[in-house]
């Protein structure tokens, strides 16, 4: 289930943000995930904490961009990539590929959430947290949530009155976030 | 061991924990001895103390030769604190053996030395089991043990409390050049002399094989019997929390280290605290050291301690050497034993759990075989036997796989990768052992060096990790960089399965992360950290702060910097947790101080640009609320306020609504307690917040300095050299050239010493609070300024205040204008001009001219309520309105209202009308200059007198008002034809035409009409109310008197002001000449003229034209006058401007007075044109006719005679002129006129001549004259006229004539 959707600009500014804020979920989860780091100070605030999530998750999101573009432009040494792909630390880092992919998949595995990116060739990244529930999630779901998220962008984008890297206020595009938060 | 004892081993003994993880350390260290520096004694400065441990720790590397002369290169760490815990495990790693001790202090005294030396025995306690050898360095005493002022004291004062020592370290320094060269191998045996000589009844057992049994009971035994042994931990602890505290904020925060000494007995620390204390008793054998001379090095100061680094050098040897030794004597054990499993080849927590088991069974010794490799491994790699240690930790590896043995498993194989790192990334070691690196092995480092410049920390694509390295596999066996990564996650996986092992897999996982940013996989070495932080360790509150600190620290290598930012928050909020007992807020502020720059955020405003916001503002201003809670918590109330003051400023275009109305009113209650000044505040730990000024609130969308009004506008008297410098008139390109190198900050125009001078602002106000400005005035440097503060309210969410800053410069000079202060939310701010977005320039100069004086002009008449704008320094006006040929007088007075003198005043007329201006206005000048100077508050008058112009000679055409009208008022100049006696004058249609569409247009534009005219002097008026029909003929003429006036300082540097008195005159027609002739007058010496006077006004008008005689005008009615002309005299007329000469004759003879009820005034005839008839008429012809008839002269009336009678006429002709008259033909003509405008000229049979009817005269001589005498005879009766004509040969057309004609009745 996602929790949190982010777009974030050029610049790296968030230019979208939505989190769900439920209070019973909110006290949960940051109990529980956050307990050693030293959150308690701030639990109730649980945007600020996807806020941190996000802005946390962008350090990721530059590396792999990187790592990405750099694989697509060099295909020949393979030396690199089983190297690469021996994870054991739980990332799904294996396949940079030949074409650089938009969906940059999972950024950092939490015990409670997954943060997953998504970057178009604008450099306008996607950022949807996933809250780990007993069913998961599959890889083809998220992708399809970022395929949404992208269309709904490319939608705002073509409207002649959004001045690109503004913040994002528009309805249809808010319908389509809560359409994926609500998991539909 | 199945994989189930390491469970049951790990459930157990967190007490055996090591008691934090040192997150200082790298792969490298695994290669080092760990030497501990402690700083004892009050005596030695901390300063000092830092000193000497620089000193010492560059000598961090060494080079000795071994028994087969073989060079290994020794590593040397140096840590000047080190918990016994992290100790205990130097079994499982023995690098985390603290081997060497080495003290510093100073002594002056006798009592102060047996202190010291008791300081250093209980400190070499604690690291009892692993202390190879120890050294006490002392400063104040020389070589011999004597004290530096050659003062021994041997009297005992009582020993200091050895906790209180701990808590008040003092230091004193060690100075000198580091020495780096190795010890030779000549030195060698002398090193390894002192250093069982250091040793003392240790060093023979050191060198010893078996001892480790016996010595281990015993040394345990010996540290618990040992008395002050609470005492050292307490002192240690302590130490450490306030190295530890001291040091966070630098964010290096260093951990105590171990040494190991298996060498040193516990019975021999009781020996030699037993000397001690007999030394403390008996003095005398201090001053002869027995114990210490050997462990002691007697330094006189800093200065004179050039022998250190030699010292140091020889005691890293001797640890060296019994290193050596005993990896000799473990490469000397084939087989394990259980006892050699128990004591020294277990990790802490894993004692207990040998209990019971059978530890002879074929698993256990095979896994003490594999311990025992590994731990081979570790000494060799320490004794810089680098591929010696790899095929060691291959080999236990293998061994320790196949007996799971996890623990010691990780461990080969961490060691393993270490080896490798090593060898294949030398430069890992902290940067002051670079410079030693290079030199041995400096190709490689340049190589890398070289590769690593890059502006990320990612691989360059299509780099391989193996290529940057400069990979050389130099020793067999050795790691690629791929499977180092490899072997660090299964060492970490396997350390996973520990949980005593924690901190050893924290300290993997760094290392590992370390290796990864050297390779430049950042994406790995970010699992690894993050890996380590999901190690759940056992740590007090300010132990996880420092955690979360490194972790922010190494995230900051790896080159995530928000992630960095986001665990130095976490450790910031750590500080000052509610769980923690101690919250230490100043430490949080300073932490996350340090973070900002993860976010993004500057506390510089001047860093900060709102339209390249870079960052996340959410983020940023939960930190920039944070530090202001952590500020105000710390009880720094200036630095929340300043805080607070940059959050408003920065964030603001982040804020909703609410959060800018919750954040400005925090501001206004924190400023309360502290108000923001614009200083920079400094910081405890040496930050310095710049000043943050509000910028925004109110924001200042306009700023525009007002110049004088034009009127007051200094002005100077200019050079016109610099135009003359170009031989064109206009060239458009040094125009151009001339803007674009003017000074663009330079104020176009000047203000005035000791006049208020503005500013005009537009203020926005983002707040939806009302924001009271309580102070708003301008900055600036240059001249003295004096700056009136302003109190403005600016309501809610507006954004276009106006607002206006004032000030009076005291001087004159350049005034430069920087910006404005506010005073705002209880922040004082200075906003600069070039801070400001929307201001091109960094400051305004404007200059400042010397005082002037101002004058205040009024006139008697009525201010009109309409005058053209083409002068902007008019200050009054006066409306007149005259009847044509009227005079007025208009009083105007000047009064000085400033506060210097007018001593200077020129006064000048301009108007569009360039003649007849003059002819309207005038006035004495002399009357004005008589009354100057004026002095401040007085006041002058003069008089102008006003004529009221215009043209009588015209005709207004009630068909065609409008277009007439301005006919009649163009002078003709020079139209040649004049047709017919009514000699109207002819319009001039070119100009007319040019004309009609322009009379609607504005006064304003007719000006540049009137230049397009070419330069004629035609007047073009605006026609106000065409409909009235008179209208067209109502002029109105503007002009402004300007006066140029100075005085007092100004008028010494060439400055004056100019005014201007704006007069509209509006003349109202009278009188019309509408047609005109001349007739012959009553007498020859006299002519009429004839006028058709019309009367334009409403009134019955009353004209007086000759000598009592007038004649009454009906309103709008015309009538005809004759007036009586003296005829003008020709003389000294040239030829060809007879017409002008009679014109102007006209014009100064005839005198039309008009009188109406109120007024009266005078009509002239300028403009009259004359044909030549009429020029004839009016002038005195050259001859002057004489005639007589029978005798008598005539008379201009009939004379009678009968039919048949003879007439004799006599004519004399004579001459008037000065010159000759030539070749003349005298004629005569007689004639009848049949009144009908015929004559009959054929008069043939009606009359006869006797005598010459015509005659040819030579010359007529001047003043001379001619006579002629003839006969006529009339034979019918009528009226007869008889014409004498003269005219000159030559020239037909110049015909005099005898007027009028003689009249002739026959009857």
């Amino acid at each position: 289930m996602a929790v949190c959707v982010c777009v974030i600009g050029k610049d790296n500014g968030p230019i979208y943000m939505r989190s769900r804020s439920r209070a019973d979920e909110l006290s949960q989860t940051v109990e529980h995930n956050l307990s050693q780091m030293a959150f308690r100070g701030v639990t109730a605030n649980t945007e600020l904490q996807y806020n941190f999530i996000v802005s946390s998750a962008l350090d990721i999101i530059e590396e792999r961009a990187l790592v990405g573009s750099s694989a697509s432009g060099y295909k020949g040494n393979p030396s690199l990539h089983p190297s690469a792909s021996g994870g054991a630390v739980g990332s799904i880092d294996g396949q940079q590929l030949a074409t650089r992919e938009l969906y940059l998949g999972a950024l950092t595995a939490r015990e409670e959430y997954k943060v997953y990116g998504y970057m178009t060739n604008t450099k306008i990244k996607f950022v949807i947290v996933i809250e780990e529930t007993s069913i998961p999630l599959r890889e083809n779901d998220i992708r399809t949530m970022f395929r949404k998220l992208h269309s709904a962008f490319c939608d705002l984008m073509s409207n002649p009155f959004y001045l690109p890297g503004s913040s994002i206020n528009s309805k249809r595009f808010d319908a389509v976030v809560t359409s994926i938060m609500s998991g539909q | 061991m199945r994989s189930a004892v390491s469970v049951i081993l790990s459930g157990t003994a967190p007490e055996q924990n090591m008691s934090y993880p040192d997150y200082s350390q790298t792969p490298l260290d695994h290669q080092s001895l760990l030497v501990v520096v402690r700083h004892i004694g009050r005596q030695l400065r901390t300063k000092q103390f830092n000193r000497a441990f620089e000193r010492i720790s560059r000598i961090n590397q060494l080079k000795v030769f071994d028994s087969q002369n073989q060079a290994r290169h020794i590593w040397i760490r140096y840590l000047r604190g080190y918990p016994q815990e992290n100790n205990d495990w130097g079994d499982f790693q023995t690098h985390r053996k603290a081997l060497g001790l080495i003290t510093v202090g100073q002594c002056n005294s006798q009592d102060e030395f047996n202190e010291l030396c008791r300081i250093h025995e209980s400190l070499k306690v604690g690291y009892a089991f692993t202390l190879y050898d120890s050294r006490c360095i002392l400063f104040g005493l020389n070589q011999d043990g004597t004290l530096y002022e050659e003062s021994h004291s041997s009297d005992i004062s009582p020993c200091v409390d050895p906790a209180d020592d701990g808590f008040h370290k003092k230091n004193e320094s060690n100075s000198g050049s580091p020495r780096d060269s190795a010890v030779s191998s000549t030195a060698m045996p002398d090193s390894l002399q002192s250093c069982s000589n250091s040793g003392g009844s240790s060093a023979p057992s050191s060198i010893g094989g078996i001892i480790n049994i016996p010595k281990k009971s015993t040394s345990s035994d010996s540290l618990q019997n040992y008395l002050e042994t609470p005492n050292e931990d307490t002192f240690d602890s302590v130490s450490e929390d306030s190295s530890s505290r001291s040091e966070s904020v630098s964010a290096t925060i260093q951990y105590a280290r171990m040494e190991q000494e298996a060498g040193l007995a516990g019975g021999q620390v009781n020996a030699d605290r037993q000397s001690v204390d007999k030394q403390s008793t008996e003095p005398k054998s201090l001053v002869a050291p027995t114990n210490f001379k050997a462990r002691t090095l007697f330094y006189p100061t800093m200065e004179h301690s050039q022998t250190l680094e030699t010292d140091i050098e020889e005691f890293i040897a001797s640890l060296f050497w019994i290193l050596e030794s005993k990896r000799m004597d473990k490469l000397g054990l084939r087989k394990a034993d259980r006892h050699l499993l128990l004591n020294s080849l277990c990790a802490p927590f894993e004692k207990k759990d040998f209990v019971g088991l059978d530890l002879e069974s074929k698993n256990n010794k095979r896994r003490a075989d594999g311990r025992l490799k590994k731990q081979l491994g570790d000494l060799s790699l320490q004794a810089g036997l680098l591929s010696e240690a790899i095929s060691h930790y291959h080999s236990a590896a293998d061994i320790l796989k196949s007996v799971n043995d996890w623990l010691w498993l990780a461990g080969a194989l961490e060691g393993m990768c270490s080896a490798s790192v090593a060898c294949l990334y030398p430069q890992l070691r902290r940067s002051p052992t670079l410079q030693r690196n290079s030199s041995l092995q400096g190709s490689e480092l340049t190589k890398y060096k070289v590769a690593a410049i890059g502006t990320t920390n990612s691989l360059p694509p299509g780099l391989d990790p193996e290529q940057i390295g400069g990979y050389k596999p130099m020793i067999k066996n050795c790691l690629t960089p791929a499977e180092i990564l490899e072997k660090y996650r299964e060492a970490v996986t396997h350390y996973g399965k520990y949980r005593q092992a924690g901190i050893i897999e924290t300290e993997a996982s760094i290392k590992a992360a370390l290796v990864l940013i050297e390779q430049r996989q950042t994406l790995h070495a970010a699992d690894f950290l993050q890996n380590a932080v999901f190690i759940s360790l056992q740590l007090t509150e300010d132990e996880k702060m420092q955690r979360f600190n490194a972790l922010s620290e190494l995230y900051t290598k790896v080159g995530f910097h928000r992630k960095a930012a986001f665990f130095k928050r976490v450790a910031a909020m750590r500080c000052v947790s509610p769980h923690n007992p101690h919250p230490n807020w100043a430490l949080c502020h300073s932490l996350l101080l340090q973070l900002l720059e993860g976010y993004k955020l500057s506390l510089n405003p001047n860093e900060i640009s709102t339209y390249n916001f870079y960052g996340w503002p959410r983020l940023q201003m939960q930190v920039m609320q944070e530090l202001v809670g952590t500020a105000k918590r710390k009880g720094n109330n200036a630095l929340a306020t300043r805080h607070m003051t940059f959050l408003v400023h920065a964030m603001l275009p982040h804020m909703s609504r609410d959060e800018r109305r919750e954040f400005a009113q925090q501001l206004e209650a924190l400023s309360k307690d502290a108000e923001g000044l614009p200083v920079p505040l400094a910081i405890d730990n040496g930050l310095i917040v710049p000043p943050v000024h509000l910028q925004h609130t109110p924001s200042v969308k306009v700023f525009k300095l007002v110049p004088p009004t034009p009127h007051l506008k200094p002005e100077k008297v200019e050079d016109k050299k610099l135009e003359e410098a170009s031989p064109f008139v206009y060239t458009p390109f040094s125009a151009h050239r001339d803007r674009g190198a003017k000074d663009v900050t330079k104020a176009e125009f000047s203000w005035v010493e000791g006049e208020l001078c503005e500013v005009n602002v537009i203020l926005e106000n983002p707040l939806p609070i009302e924001l009271k400005v309580s102070s708003m005035c301008l900055i600036t440097e240059g001249v003295k300024f004096h700056v009136n503060s302003n109190v403005i309210s600016i309501p809610a969410e507006s954004n276009m205040f106006p607002a206006t800053l004032t000030g009076k410069p005291l001087e004159p000079g350049t005034l430069r204008i920087l910006g404005y202060s506010t005073y705002t939310l209880g922040v004082k701010s200075n906003i600069r001009l070039k801070n400001m977005k929307n201001m091109l320039f960094p400051h305004i100069d404007v200059e400042i001219v010397p005082a002037l004086p101002s004058l205040d002009v009024s006139t008697s008449k009525p201010k009109s309520e309409f005058f053209s704008s083409f002068s902007d320094s008019v200050v009054t006006s006066a409306s007149i309105s005259l009847l044509m040929g009227e005079t007025q007088e208009c009083t105007v007075t000047l009064t000085n209202t400033g506060k210097v003198p007018i001593e200077h005043l020129e006064m000048k007329m301009d108007s569009r009308l360039d003649k007849q201006i003059l002819d309207i206005f005038k006035w004495s000048e002399d009357n004005i200059m008589s009354q100057l100077p004026i002095q401040p508050g007085a006041s002058a008058s003069f008089t102008v007198y006003i004529y009221g112009v215009g043209d009588f000679i015209g005709q207004p055409d009630n068909s065609n008002t409008v277009d007439n009208s301005s006919v009649s008022s163009l002078p003709v100049s020079n139209a040649p034809s004049v047709d017919g006696p009514s000699s109207l004058p002819s319009r001039l249609g070119a100009i007319s035409d040019r004309l009609r569409p322009k009379r609607t247009e504005s006064s304003a534009s007719n000006r540049s009409s009137v230049k397009s005219g070419g330069g004629s002097s035609v007047l073009s008026f605006p026609v106000r109310s065409p409909k009235v029909s008179m209208a067209s003929n109502v002029k109105n003429y503007e002009a402004v008197l300007n006066l140029k006036y100075s005085g007092g300082p100004g008028f010494k540097t060439g400055h004056f002001r100019r005014c201007g008195v704006a007069f509209n005159v509006e003349v109202s027609p009278t009188l019309y000449i509408t047609k005109w002739d001349t007739l012959p007058g009553e007498s020859p010496a006299q002519f009429y003229l004839v006028l058709d006077l019309w009367n334009a006004t409403d009134h019955e008008m009353e004209v007086q034209y000759a000598k009592n005689k007038q004649i009454l005008v009906e309103k709008a009615e015309s009538c005809r006058i004759p007036v009586p002309v003296d005829r003008c005299p020709m003389t000294n007329v040239e030829k060809g401007k007879e017409e002008q000469a009679c014109c102007e004759h006209i014009v100064t003879n005839v005198d039309l007075k008009w009188v109406l009820p109120e007024c009266s005034g005078k009509a002239t005839m300028q403009g009259i044109r004359l044909t030549p008839p009429m020029v004839q008429l009016v002038t005195v012809s050259p001859i002057h006719w004489e005639i007589t008839i029978n005798g008598e002269s005539v008379k201009p009336e009939e004379i009678r005679f009968d039919a048949g009678e003879m007439i004799s006429v006599n004519v004399w002709l004579r001459n008037h002129l000065k010159e000759a008259l030539e070749d003349l033909s005298l004629s005569l003509d007689c004639f009848q006129d049949y009144q009908n405008g015929r004559c009959n000229y054929k008069l043939d049979s009606r009359f006869a001549v006797i005598g010459n009817d015509s005659v040819l005269i030579p010359e007529i001589c001047p003043g001379s004259s001619f006579q002629h005498a003839l006969s006529m005879i009339f034979f019918v009766p009528g009226l007869y006229k008889v014409d004498f004509k003269c005219n000159r040969k030559s020239s037909e057309d110049c015909v005099w004539k005898f007027n009028p004609p003689l009249d002739i009745q026959i009857n």
